[in-house]
């Protein structure tokens, strides 16, 4: 069927009930090998906890330097996957994880250094979680246990924050605690430190769904800031968030009560040219 | 409107019984006071701190100085703590953070069955084998010492257990966040856990304080009872508890008057531990 750019919602509607529900037209993406530009390739990944399988055959690249979201609606394993990407799926018990994860030319399942690992692969939250310590213990933690000379301590947290816009905000009382801060600072904060070791890939889960439009908005600054220093993969409900901040977009659907990647490629395209129907349901509001 | 009339019932079973809890606590206080002014406008409260001894049963010739007895309580007490906190405090991170899930969930049950265990038995217990190891340190063996090792046996559970509670209250967002970083557990809990956690774990403190404190029966069967102040930690000694359940049952008139002023010392005790922890539950609730 076509399911090129899509005039009415009656349109869509009736393609919707010609194909009926989880419908046979919308596939599994699958990609081929890696290609030669990716930073993060993922090849063939199921999550499972227990026996439920929260995520079946996924294949996605992530490219540098460049925002990707990952959209879909809720239950369709987003989250799960972007914990695979730096093992925090290690924490959780039952939890399997299948397929081949490429991050950098390395196989992230089987890297037996995970320090080197959450190094260059930052997470950011969907609640702002930073530590109950001060603005500046926050920063310093993670670099001390990582080895920075104590002498650059001051001149990184300066510069992080700097990049996150909160130094003006907070250099007057770097020793307050963090949780005095407003949510929206919380969460630049947690950005901040996840910065600070330099990652080269940023995780980053709804970091604004527990935020005020305003937060959000600076939020969604700070990301196409970001663009071009670090690698950002963004997961989101918001589409309209994902149409500002997205460079590429991979879309998740839930078949058989397990996730897949139904579409994916350059933002731009892939809003204004959907492939499957489910996609074009989902992006024109009908279904999610 | 038949809902209404056994919601109204309900309502007024649970008045009655918070008023009956509440008004318990209260009379017993009255109590304690009332018996206690009458002892101290009788004897004189500067007697407590500054008579030479206690020998309470001599008539005229009575000695009511409180001080060995105020002195072995806090010395055991403090003993007990210094020992069982460190310990409850790390047996509670093994089984939070490192114990496989089976083997911590032994551990707890473990630690719950010696929660429960009659402070007799561990006075027993204590009487039988450590006064007797005790004593081939420093004879009598009986002593402050053998006090502070079954108080802290006894204090170790409930320590554990409510620091447990604790860490497991901390948010799970520290931890990912701990972990998202490559914090190493060990940092993780040390920087991150015990910051987030440290008033839970105060709580878990005090409160193992207050039963060090209110501990009668254990002590009493291994410290020896003699009524000095302790020079060193093989010196027999005698705590308020101890002094009271002695003495209680034969003392009159002043004697017995001054065992009510003990034990409104140690209320007062008490009721300095709750507030301490009050505040800290209240600083865990708004962090």
């Amino acid at each position: 069927m076509a399911c090129g750019p899509v005039s009415s919602l009656r349109e869509v509607r009736a393609e919707i009930l010609e194909l009926g529900c989880d419908t046979p037209g919308c596939t599994a993406q699958r990609l081929g090998p890696p290609p030669a530009g990716a930073l993060l390739s993922v090849r063939d990944v199921s999550v499972r906890y227990g026996t439920k399988v929260a995520l079946e055959a996924v294949d996605l690249d992530v490219y540098q330097d460049r925002v990707t979201a990952l959209i879909g609606p809720s239950g369709c394993g987003k989250t799960s996957l972007l914990s695979c990407l730096n093992r925090m799926t290690d924490l959780v018990p039952g939890c399997t994880v299948s397929g081949s994860i490429r991050f950098d030319g390395r196989d992230v399942a089987t890297e037996q250094d995970t320090g080197w690992l959450r190094r260059s692969v930052g997470m950011v939250f969907q609640r702002p979680n930073p530590f109950p310590l001060s603005i500046r213990d926050n920063i310093w933690l993670p670099l001390k246990e990582h080895g920075c000379k104590h002498s650059e301590l001051a001149a990184r947290t300066e510069e992080v924050l700097t990049q996150v816009g909160l130094w003006n905000e907070v250099k007057e009382r770097l020793d307050q605690p963090a949780l005095s801060l407003s949510g929206g600072q919380q969460q630049r904060l947690c950005i901040a430190r996840a910065l600070t070791l330099r990652p080269r890939l940023l995780l980053m889960d709804e970091p604004c769904s527990a935020l005020d439009p305003l937060s959000t908005e600076v939020i969604e600054r700070l990301i196409l800031d970001l663009r071009g220093t670090v690698s950002i993969v963004i997961v989101t409900h918001n589409l309209a968030q994902a149409r500002r901040v997205a460079d590429d977009v991979v879309v998740f659907w839930n078949h058989d009560d397990s996730g897949c990647v139904i579409e994916a490629g350059e933002a731009e395209a892939v809003f204004a040219n959907p492939r499957q129907p489910d996609t074009v349901a989902y992006l024109s509001g009908l279904r999610g | 409107m038949k809902v209404k009339s056994t919601d109204r019932i309900l309502v007024w079973s649970l008045r009655a019984a918070s008023a009956t809890a509440g008004s318990l606590v209260l009379l017993i206080l009255c109590f304690l006071v009332l018996e206690s002014v009458e002892g101290i406008t009788r004897v004189g409260a500067g007697r407590f701190l500054n008579d030479p001894g206690w020998h309470p049963s001599q008539g005229a010739e009575s000695e009511f100085s409180l001080v060995p007895m105020i002195a072995a309580t806090i010395a055991s007490t403090i003993g007990a703590i210094l020992l069982a906190g460190p310990v409850g405090v790390l047996a509670a991170v093994f089984c939070r953070f490192y114990a496989p899930p089976k083997l911590a969930r032994a551990f707890r049950s473990i630690v719950e069955l010696l929660a429960g265990i009659p402070s007799v038995v561990y006075g027993f217990w204590g009487l039988v084998t450590l006064v007797p190891l005790v004593r081939e340190l420093a004879p009598p063996g009986a002593s402050l010492l053998a006090g502070i090792l079954v108080l802290a046996m006894m204090i170790v559970p409930t320590v554990a257990l409510l620091a447990f509670a604790a860490l497991k209250n901390v948010p799970p967002g520290h931890l990912e966040g701990a972990t998202a970083l490559g914090l190493s557990r060990w940092t993780t809990i040390v920087k991150v856990v015990f910051p987030s956690a440290a008033s839970g774990l105060g709580v878990a403190i005090v409160l193992g304080t207050m039963r060090a404190i209110g501990e009668t029966m254990a002590v009493l069967m291994v410290c020896g009872n003699i009524t000095k102040v302790p020079s060193s930690l093989f010196d027999p000694v005698r705590t308020l508890t101890a002094n009271i359940a002695l003495e209680l049952g034969y003392a009159t008139q002043e004697h017995r008057a001054v065992l009510f002023v003990s034990g409104l010392a140690l209320m007062i005790m008490i009721v300095l531990l709750v507030f301490v922890q009050e505040r800290l539950q209240r600083r865990a609730r708004l962090a």
